[in-house]
């Protein structure tokens, strides 16, 4: 029976396929069959001396008939990436799990939930749930197991654990295995079961992994000392060309960056770049190298070759001669915030100026005192000291990082024991200045196979918001519907960070006061913050009047869309206050996870639920009425989803974090996908009841915090929240 | 579109291993051909094509490290071969698109009416206005014949999103088709 619809027996017909004619058929065949060699490559046993001097022979040809520029470009082959093993080589036998094994005793559980055997690596995820906190020691000093897990086969061979869940390598004739685990890791002796053994089989896979098809470039034969940019694999993602690769010959004296990576095209353009820190195999492929760097471009219309440059600076040995001092009055109490200072210094004829000052506590007994310098266009480092510090406790960053508003480094050292007050001497020396500025290039033409497969991509739907034009440059902020924002920002430059409610215009501002966790009620007149070690309160925002509801901590505050209760996760997993205090639920059986949103009606909760290896979450949801958790049906019951996946209040659609770049909005009832940002560093989504997601926008994972984003995922509207309420967006209510 | 409906004929055909390049032109030359034909839509560019594909598989068959994967293989090079033919021959614009379908085989085709007839050309000239990669999944799919393991294959992405990107194009091209 042919189920093909009606439309694709359409389809087919309209090609009218006309039958290839015998005679061609036949000639061809004729070439083909005829031809010797065409067992498949394991099977091959050629005579390698021959097929040597053949490949050189072609080689030596190819090299004089291009060039050996040329050459470079010429030979290069696809591979592939396998997320969590890193580059494999294509058709490369895998081998998995036949099937996952657990094993469960006095209430504790190990899990093998994956693994992943190839020719140079053998990954084995496990883990075990169900282990009481008074397993572990609680003693930061006193540890409990640290026996390494390991493999054994039936005639006794040991395969080691490298770490969490590699091992050596198991060779391809070994299928069976034995898991054995001495003992839980970290816990105390006596308080689990012991010698766990976990029998395992390994198969090939018969389903294709979700491979990445990955360019491998191969490397020019490296000039003796020659300092190079290496570009060293590609691969391409929607309309996305991914190019990674390192610094060759990256000596001490080079490692000094200057600026940014640059890419120009042909024409001499900028081309807008990001760096792509979500290639993780990537960077496991590159991870022994020097000046490695990965990033994300489109290639659309560019003009190649493109140049891509690197400058680095030269710089000298400390000019031991050169020092300065200065003095600071330091506080006998020392604030949590960062210290102001705005110095000028004095030192080997340039002026430098101290920023601010951050103290510590020392983890070695006293406290650690963190200089910041604004960046120096010549003295790039130095050291600061004082009376009773030596050599052995100075510490210095790697270059420059932005805080405050500017670009600064950091010279530091520490006490062993006290703290330093009232008028101190300090002391700089040993400036380093820079001797020479090296600019590398290299140029860069994608092969033509790598070009067909960025053309097959060339038309898929863009994002809402890409790091190539993230946004109009018309904001206009009476398009702003009108609402209030709960932001933890900082509250003033160097008052550290707090909780503060905005208007969502940015006209109104209120400090909440130095708290994180919160949330805003969905009338908007009330905020739940968590004040440590005091519990939950709510906050009356007309009164100002606060009242303790539980004394229960945690994170991650859900307010319900009733207003009635409040879903926290805390370190016992998800807990539901109600706001007037008076009733605290703990769903049951909820294992590890966390919360993924609330059903309009706020009869159900709905929660990721993590297997008892705590990598993969499923879907699960918590009813009031039968106080049950069960499997949501909103998705595909085998469905892995991630701790980002935020569920719409209707229950229909998600937005989730498809890398920590890249964010998808998805209508679960269509199963329709849609990217919503591309190379755009966005986090903690908060949907409104219209469609609406606003998104707390980082300048990068460690850097600043930008401007909220207020997204409507179905029709790609965008509106740039204002530039005063830059934060870690924990609330919105609108009018 | 419901999960029983992919069930097709063509899922039901299983994947075969291929230990050597005559028995995969045997079972495949046909659809290869056709494969190219329902792109270029010329007798003779299809051969050559298909002549070219099966030259390139002779080739680099030693470079095929796993015989399973040989039809999924086969047709990534038969769609370079194509992608190739196309950047030579430059941009079709749509009036000898038009024209070309229209001296086509669908044309000439006297056992089905003149209506079903214009309806396939329409159908046609939709398909034609969709990006190139979405054409070679219909072409994979429903000339070529490949179940959507050997497309995952081919297109060296992930069943589950050449399945969602095929039946979205199928609804697309309905809508398409019903606005006409």
């Amino acid at each position: 029976m042919n189920t093909l619809s009606e439309l694709e027996k359409e389809i087919q017909q309209s090609y009218s396929l006309p039958e290839p004619r015998p005679e061609f058929l036949n000639t061809l065949a004729g070439k083909i069959t005829t031809a010797k060699d065409s067992e498949p490559y394991r099977n091959r046993r050629p005579r390698l001396a021959w097929v040597g001097l053949t490949i050189l022979a072609l080689l030596v040809l190819v090299i004089a008939l291009l060039g050996p520029g040329k050459v470079w470009a010429q030979i290069q082959s696809w591979f592939s990436l396998l997320p969590g093993v890193g580059v494999i080589e294509p058709g490369a036998p895998i081998r998995v799990l036949k099937e996952p094994v657990s094993q469960t005793r006095e209430g504790i559980t190990v899990e093998v939930s994956e693994a992943i055997l190839t020719d140079e690596h053998s990954f084995i995820y496990f883990g075990a749930s169900g282990i009481p906190s008074s397993a572990y020691s609680g003693d930061e000093g006193i540890f409990g197991c640290l026996t390494a897990p390991y493999l054994e086969t039936e005639d006794g061979r040991r395969f080691q654990a490298y770490g969490d869940s590699e091992f050596e390598l198991i060779p391809p004739d070994v299928n069976a295995v034995t898991l054995v685990i001495p003992c839980l890791a970290n816990t105390l002796s006596g308080t689990t079961p012991e010698n766990w053994r976990l029998p395992l089989k390994f198969v090939l896979s018969e389903e294709p992994l979700d491979l990445t098809p990955i360019y491998l470039f191969p490397t020019e034969t490296p000039a003796a000392n020659k300092v190079s940019i290496v570009v060293s694999h590609s691969l391409v993602e929607d309309d996305n060309l991914i190019l990674a690769g390192y610094i060759r010959n990256l000596d001490e004296k080079y490692r000094n960056l200057v600026g940014d990576l640059g890419l120009f095209d042909a024409k001499g353009q900028q081309v807008a770049f990001i760096h792509d820190q979500s290639q993780l195999n990537l960077a496991n492929a590159l991870s022994n190298r020097l000046g490695v760097w990965t990033i994300r471009l489109k290639p659309e219309g560019l003009a190649f070759p493109l140049e891509i440059r690197q400058s680095f600076i030269e710089v000298g040995e400390p000019l031991k001669d050169e020092s300065s001092t200065f003095m600071l009055t330091l506080p006998e109490e020392y604030p949590l915030n960062d210290i102001p200072v705005k110095q000028t210094i004095k030192i080997a004829g340039e002026s430098m100026e101290l920023y601010f000052l951050r103290i510590q506590p020392s983890q070695f007994g006293g406290y650690q005192y963190d200089f910041y310098f604004k960046e120096h266009p010549v003295i790039k480092d130095l050291v600061v000291s004082t009376t009773g510090t030596s050599e052995f406790n100075i510490a210095k960053s790697i270059g420059v990082a932005y805080l405050h508003g500017e670009r600064a480094f950091q010279s530091s050292f520490w006490l062993e024991e006290g703290s330093l007050y009232g008028d101190i001497e300090f002391e700089v020396s040993n400036p380093v200045k820079v001797l020479e500025t090296t600019t590398l290039t290299q140029s860069f033409i994608p092969p033509a196979d790598l070009l067909s497969e960025l053309e097959s991509q060339s038309e898929v739907e863009g994002a809402c918001i890409s790091y190539t034009h993230e946004f109009d440059e018309n904001h206009d902020t009476r398009a702003l519907p009108n609402g209030k924002v709960l932001v933890y920002q900082e509250i003033a430059p160097f008052e550290g960070f707090g909780l503060v409610l905005h208007n969502l215009d940015g006209s109104e501002r209120q400090v909440i006061g130095k708290y994180l966790h919160s949330a805003l009620s969905p009338d908007g007149l009330t905020v739940v913050l968590l004040k440590p070690d005091q519990g939950l309160w709510l906050l009356d925002l007309v009164s100002g009047t606060e009242s303790h509801i539980s004394d229960i901590e945690g994170n991650d505050l859900r307010w319900s869309p009733d207003g009635q209760w409040i879903a926290l996760q805390t370190y016992d997993g998800i807990a539901i206050v109600k706001t007037d205090g008076s009733q605290t639920l703990h769903p049951t059986d909820q294992g590890q996870g966390n919360i993924v949103g609330w059903s309009a009606d706020s009869e159900q909760l709905y929660l990721r639920r993590s297997s008892a290896a705590g990598i993969q979450g499923r879907l699960y949801v918590y009813t009031f009425d039968t106080n049950q958790i069960q499997q949501s049906d909103l998705v595909n019951p085998d469905r892995i989803i991630g701790s980002s996946f935020r569920l719409s209040a209707d229950e229909r659609y998600a937005v989730y974090a498809k890398s920590q770049l890249d964010w998808v909005f998805e209508d679960l009832q269509t199963e329709e996908v849609k990217a919503v940002s591309d190379g755009v560093w966005l986090g903690s989504p908060l949907w409104l009841d219209d469609g609406w997601v606003l998104f707390t926008h980082y300048e990068s994972p460690w850097g600043n915090y930008r401007q909220p984003v207020l997204l409507n995922p179905k029709t790609c509207q965008t509106l740039l929240l204002p530039d005063e309420l830059s934060g870690l967006v924990l609330g919105v209510w609108l009018e | 579109m419901t999960e029983q409906q992919n069930r097709t004929d063509i899922e039901r055909k299983q994947p075969q291993a291929f230990s050597d390049l005559p028995s995969l032109y045997q079972a495949y030359a046909r659809r290869v051909f056709h494969f190219h034909y329902a792109r270029v839509q010329n007798q003779h560019e299809a051969e050559d094509l298909t002549s070219q594909t099966f030259t390139a598989a002779w080739e680099r068959w030693h470079t095929l490290r796993n015989p399973k994967k040989a039809v999924g293989w086969l047709f990534s090079i038969a769609r370079n071969k194509g992608s190739d033919h196309f950047r030579k021959r430059q941009h079709i614009h749509d009036e000898e698109l038009k024209e070309e379908l229209t001296n086509s085989a669908l044309s000439d085709n006297l056992q089905i009416s003149s209506e079903t007839r214009d309806r396939l050309l329409d159908l046609r000239l939709c398909i034609e206005k969709f990006p190139k990669a979405e054409q070679d999944l219909l072409r994979l799919r429903l000339v070529a014949e490949l179940p959507f393991k050997q497309i995952s294959e081919t297109l060296r992405q992930p069943e589950t999103r050449i399945k969602k990107r095929y039946y979205r194009l199928l609804e697309r091209l309905q809508a398409q088709m019903e606005q006409e």
